[in-house]
């Protein structure tokens, strides 16, 4: 039957063929691809700086942001990384944890408080404390004062005393809005890119608030500057 | 510093420094050094997703502190909000002379 298969052939290419297309040129959206497609980008460089064309951390930032928007699933994706993967993926994970501060997370960041790579701890410490001022207990206390790494022991500080309550919920929702389109797209001769940011005393400041005033002189700092 | 800042204020500029943590992380390294939030020269503006710092291309680029942190840099704005000059440092502390700075500022004419 001819005519059967000139109607069957192009709906059974439609079902199957058109969006398995389709989702071959889509980004990935499930986390586990996710997190892989940041370790194949993420290359570790050579010495504490990554070099100017180096685009591994738009990798990064993509990750987290895509993390973020695909809400709560990514959370059991996230903390079996953080349990098995490579020391780069472990950091990565931790870190992301923190920036999703889902409570659900927690047994995995506590277990990842015993990690052998420090920045892991670390990041791991944070995003306990992204539920607000953690407890001195004996383990913390520990960490604190032995910990072989001092960076580690200075955050048990920053957990220890924070000062504020946390907002999880806004934080995953200012990521997971971050249109990707906008990274690197600050140009000499072009507007400076807008923004609204708080500072420590929890004043906010727009760019736009200058625009007409007076010139700004934008400096980037690590916490130490 | 607060000669430098004076400089600044003189030529009709604000600084505004970027930090990519929560602003509780800011508060605690000034109370490390002393200095209490109203008491700082400039605003330090917490970034604490890295958004703003993704946005200007410096973030997740210095392996600091056992963190992944902002490539050191300084961007200048004019007055019609467009970016004049920029400092992408490639190392730590590889920042402009405030002197750079100021030549700089100057070389806007005010705009």
């Amino acid at each position: 039957m001819p005519h059967l298969s000139r109607f069957l052939l192009p709906l059974l290419v439609g079902l199957f063929v058109g969006p398995a297309c389709v989702r071959a040129a889509d980004p990935p959206t499930e986390p586990a691809d996710i997190i892989r497609t940041f370790e194949k980008a993420w290359v570790v460089p050579k010495g504490y700086m990554r070099p100017l064309y180096d685009a591994g951390w738009k990798a990064r930032m993509t990750a987290f942001q895509k993390l973020a928007a695909s809400g709560e699933k990514a959370i059991p994706a996230l903390t079996d990384a953080l349990a098995k993967g490579e020391p780069e993926t472990r950091i990565f994970a931790a870190q992301a944890l923190g920036l999703m501060a889902d409570p659900a997370a927690k047994p995995a960041l506590a277990t990842a408080l015993k990690d052998k790579t420090p920045a892991v701890r670390l990041y791991a410490l944070d995003a306990l404390s992204m539920f607000g001022k953690l407890t001195p207990t004996d383990e913390l206390k520990a960490i604190k004062e032995k910990d072989a790494n001092r960076d580690v022991k200075a955050h048990v500080g920053f957990a220890l005393d924070r000062d504020d309550k946390p907002d999880p919920v806004a934080l995953r929702k200012l990521l997971a809005g971050y249109d990707l389109a906008k990274m690197n797209t600050a140009v000499v001769g072009k507007a400076a890119p807008e923004f609204e940011l708080t500072d420590a005393t929890g004043k906010t400041y727009k760019l736009a608030d200058f625009k007409g005033k007076k010139a700004v002189v934008l400096v980037f700092v690590y916490g130490d500057t | 510093m607060r000669d430098k800042i004076a400089e600044f204020e003189k030529r009709n500029v604000q600084l505004l420094a970027i930090d990519p943590h929560e602003s509780h992380r800011v508060r605690h390294m000034l109370r490390d050094v002393g200095t209490k939030p109203d008491e700082v020269l400039y605003p330090v503006l917490a970034d604490p997703v890295n958004a703003v710092s993704a946005t200007y291309g410096v973030a997740f680029q210095m392996g600091i502190h056992t963190e992944w942190s902002n490539r050191p840099a300084t961007f200048l704005v004019d007055k019609a909000g467009v970016i004049r000059y920029e400092k992408r440092g490639t190392a730590f502390g590889d920042r402009p002379k405030p002197a750079d700075i100021f030549d700089e500022i100057d070389k806007l004419g005010g705009k």
